[in-house]
C-alpha cells in the first residue's frame, strides 16, 4: 500500500479534521496575501504620487542661502559636479532619479532668464528606472514658453547664447511657472556659458518614501550628509508624505497582527494534528507491527500536512487576493484602483511556505506518533 | 527457530513497578503450533509482543534464527517483522479508511499487481472475495478476523503470532479462524497463539501455561 494513497484515503475518511486544518492554513495564507497585495499596491501608489510630483529632494551647497533658493528657485552658490558621482555610487539609499543641474540668471537679447544645464539622469546602483525628465544632448537647447513667445524663437533655429551656438530642439508649452523663463541645455554647455567649469548648483532627487522608520527627511539628511558633508538637503513636504505615513501606520498594525494570526493558525493545525494522532493510535501500532518504520509513519502525517498546506495555499491565495482587491484600497487608502492587482508571486510563496508552515505545526504530534509504543496501543481493547 | 533466554519484562508505572514476565526460557522449533495459555494478566500478550520484536525485554534475549532481535536497529527490526511475522489480534485492528483488499495489502507496503492478485487469492480462500471493496465498518466480526488473517498471510511469513484470535468471535467463526491457522501450520509455518479458550489448545502441538508472569508448565 503506497503511503500517499493512504494519506489521501485517510483525509477522505476524516473529512472534518482535514477541512478544519485546511481552514487554518487558508486563514493564515488569506490574511498574509490580502495584506501583502494591499501593501504592494500602497507602495506602488506612493511611488506614483512621488513621481507625479516631480523631484522633491534638493541637494544644494552648504553655504547656499536656502531662503533665497526657496524664494527664487535658484541656488546662489555652486558645488563640485563630482558630488553627483559620490551620491550615485551609494548602496541601499532611500532616494532615486538623481539629476545634477547648474542654474544661473543671465540676460539674453534684453530678457532676464534662467539658464539651466542638465546632466543625464542617473539612478543609484541596482535601480533601473526610466528618466523622469527629457535628456538634453550637447549643442541643443529647450526654450521656455515665455522666452520663445517674447523673442519669437522657433524650433530648429540656431541661437547664440553666451557665445555658444545651440540648436533649438523644442519650444516648451506653457507651464505657468519658472520653467517658462528657462532655457535648458546640457550641463557641459551651461558650465561653458556661465563660466563655471566642473560646478553644479544642485542635485535633484525623488525620495522614494519606502516605508522607512520615522521622518523621511531626517533619514535622507543622514544618508546624504554622510556622503556629502559639504551639502545641505531640502525636501518638499507633500500630501504624499502624509499619506505614506498613514499607510505606514496601517502597514505596521498589519505587520504586528500577522505573526499573531499565523501563530494562532499554527496552534490550530497542531491541535488538529494531535487529535488526528490520538484517533489513530491503534492504526499507528498496527503499522509499526506490520513493519512500517518511523520514516513511513512520519510520511503518513507530514504528507498529510503538506497536502493540507497546498490546499490551504490555493484557497487562501484566492480568498486573500479577493479580500485584498476588495477591501485593500479602503484600508490602505489607495486612491488609484489600478495600482492594486493580484500578485502571482504571492501564489508561489504561498505554495512553498504554507506546506512548510503546516509541516512545522504538525511536527510535535508527528513525533508523538512515531514514539508511540506499538505494543501498548495494540494491547488496548 | 526461536530461542527465549531468561526473558523478563517490568513495566514502570506511577503506582510502582509491575513485573509482567520473568525467567521465561523457551525454544520453539520451526513448524510448531504453540498455544500459550493462562488467565488474564498472566503475561501472554507481553510474551507475544516481545517475540514480535515490538516490546524490548527488561531482561534476557529473543533470538530468531540465531539473531538477537533487540540487538539490531529499529529499522532492521521493522524489516524483520515485515518479512517474518504475521499478526492476528483479538481486536482485528483493521484500518477503517481502507477497504478489505487494501487492508490486506497494507501488510506489504506495496501496491503492485502481483500483490493484489495474491491478496485476492487469499480473500477467495477465506471466502471474502465479494467483500474486497467493502470497508471494515460493513463487515461482521468473523469477516473482520478473516481479513486480519489474510493480511497476516500475505507476506508468506514464517511465524504467525495470534493474540486471542477467537476472543471476539462466535464458535463458528472461531473454528474458521483456527482452521486457517491450522492450514498455515500444515504448510510448514510456525504458529504461536495466546489463548485461554480450549479451541486453540486442541490444534496446538505444544501448550505452554503461564501464571503470574512465568511458565507454569509445558505439554
Amino acid at each position: 500500500m503506497v503511503v500517499i494513497r493512504m494519506v489521501l484515503k485517510e483525509m477522505w475518511h476524516r473529512k472534518v479534521n482535514w477541512v478544519l486544518a485546511v481552514l487554518a492554513v487558508t486563514t493564515a495564507v488569506a490574511f498574509s496575501v490580502a495584506f501583502f497585495t494591499a501593501a504592494k499596491a500602497s507602495e506602488r501608489e506612493t511611488a506614483r504620487l512621488m513621481l507625479s510630483m516631480g523631484y522633491n529632494v534638493h541637494v544644494i551647497a552648504k553655504d547656499a542661502d536656502a531662503g533665497a533658493f526657496l524664494i527664487h528657485g535658484i541656488p546662489d552658490k555652486t558645488m563640485p559636479a563630482d558630488y553627483l558621482d559620490k551620491l550615485a555610487v551609494q548602496q541601499g539609499i532611500s532616494y532615486n532619479h538623481l539629476l545634477a543641474t547648474l542654474e544661473g540668471k543671465m540676460n539674453w537679447r534684453g530678457m532676464d532668464l534662467v539658464l539651466t544645464g542638465i546632466a543625464p539622469e542617473v539612478c543609484p546602483p541596482g535601480q533601473k528606472k526610466q528618466p523622469m525628465t527629457f535628456q538634453v544632448e550637447p549643442g541643443t537647447v529647450y526654450v521656455g514658453y515665455r522666452i520663445a513667445e517674447s523673442l519669437r524663437v522657433k524650433e530648429g533655429e540656431t541661437l547664440s547664447v553666451g557665445g555658444k551656438e545651440l540648436k533649438v530642439k523644442k519650444c516648451l508649452s506653457e507651464s505657468g511657472g519658472l520653467d517658462d523663463m528657462r532655457m535648458q541645455c546640457s550641463l557641459g554647455d551651461a558650465q561653458e556659458i556661465l563660466n563655471q567649469p566642473g560646478r553644479i548648483t544642485g542635485i535633484k532627487a525623488v525620495d522614494c518614501l519606502c516605508f522607512a522608520e520615522g521622518d523621511p527627511v531626517v533619514t535622507l539628511r543622514k544618508e546624504i550628509g554622510a556622503v556629502l558633508p559639504e551639502a545641505q538637503v531640502l525636501q518638499v513636504k507633500a500630501i504624499a508624505s502624509a499619506r505614506a505615513k498613514q499607510r505606514q501606520m496601517v502597514h505596521n498594525i498589519f505587520a504586528l497582527m500577522l505573526p499573531f494570526v499565523v501563530a494562532a493558525c499554527g496552534v490550530w493545525i497542531g491541535v488538529l494534528a494531535a487529535m488526528n494522532v490520538r484517533d489513530r493510535q491503534q492504526e499507528i501500532g498496527l503499522l509499526r507491527a506490520l513493519g512500517y518504520d518511523a520514516r513511513a509513519i512520519c510520511l503518513l502525517f507530514l504528507g498529510k500536512a503538506v497536502l493540507v498546506g497546498l490546499a490551504g495555499a490555493g484557497v487562501g491565495f484566492l480568498l486573500g487576493t479577493s479580500l485584498g482587491l476588495t477591501y485593500g484600497p479602503d484600508v490602505f487608502e489607495i486612491t488609484a484602483k489600478a495600482m492594486i492587482r493580484w500578485e502571482p508571486s504571492l501564489l508561489a510563496f504561498a505554495c512553498i511556505l504554507a506546506p512548510l508552515f503546516a509541516v512545522v505545526a504538525s511536527v510535535i504530534p508527528t513525533m508523538i506518533a512515531v514514539t508511540y509504543d506499538p505494543a501498548a496501543t495494540l494491547r488496548e481493547e | 527457530m526461536l530461542v527465549l533466554n531468561d526473558l523478563g519484562k517490568t513495566y514502570r508505572t506511577r503506582a510502582g513497578d509491575v513485573r509482567a514476565l520473568h525467567d521465561v526460557s523457551l525454544r520453539i522449533d520451526k513448524g510448531q503450533f504453540v498455544a500459550v495459555c493462562g488467565p488474564s494478566g498472566s503475561g501472554k500478550t507481553t510474551l507475544l509482543m516481545m517475540i514480535a520484536a515490538m516490546l524490548r525485554p527488561s531482561e534476557g534475549t529473543v533470538q530468531f534464527d540465531g539473531t538477537d532481535v533487540y540487538a539490531i536497529s529499529g529499522r532492521e527490526r521493522a524489516r524483520f517483522r515485515a518479512h517474518n511475522i504475521g499478526f492476528v489480534f483479538q481486536m482485528f485492528h483493521l484500518v477503517p479508511y481502507l477497504n478489505v483488499l487494501e487492508n490486506v495489502l497494507v501488510a506489504r507496503g506495496g501496491n503492485g499487481k502481483r500483490d493484489s492478485g495474491r491478496a485476492m487469492d487469499l480473500l477467495q480462500r477465506l471466502g471474502l472475495q465479494h467483500r474486497a471493496h467493502h470497508r471494515p465498518g460493513a463487515l461482521s466480526a468473523g469477516e473482520k478476523q478473516r481479513v486480519a488473517m489474510a493480511r497476516a498471510l500475505l507476506n508468506q511469513p514464517r511465524l504467525i503470532l495470534a493474540d486471542e484470535p477467537t476472543g471476539n468471535l462466535d464458535p463458528q467463526n472461531a473454528q474458521s479462524v483456527l482452521m486457517h491457522l491450522r492450514e498455515f501450520h500444515r504448510a510448514g509455518g510456525t504458529v504461536i497463539v495466546a489463548t485461554h479458550g480450549p479451541g486453540a489448545q486442541e490444534c496446538a502441538t505444544r501448550t505452554i501455561h503461564l501464571r503470574d508472569g512465568t511458565i507454569e508448565g509445558c505439554k
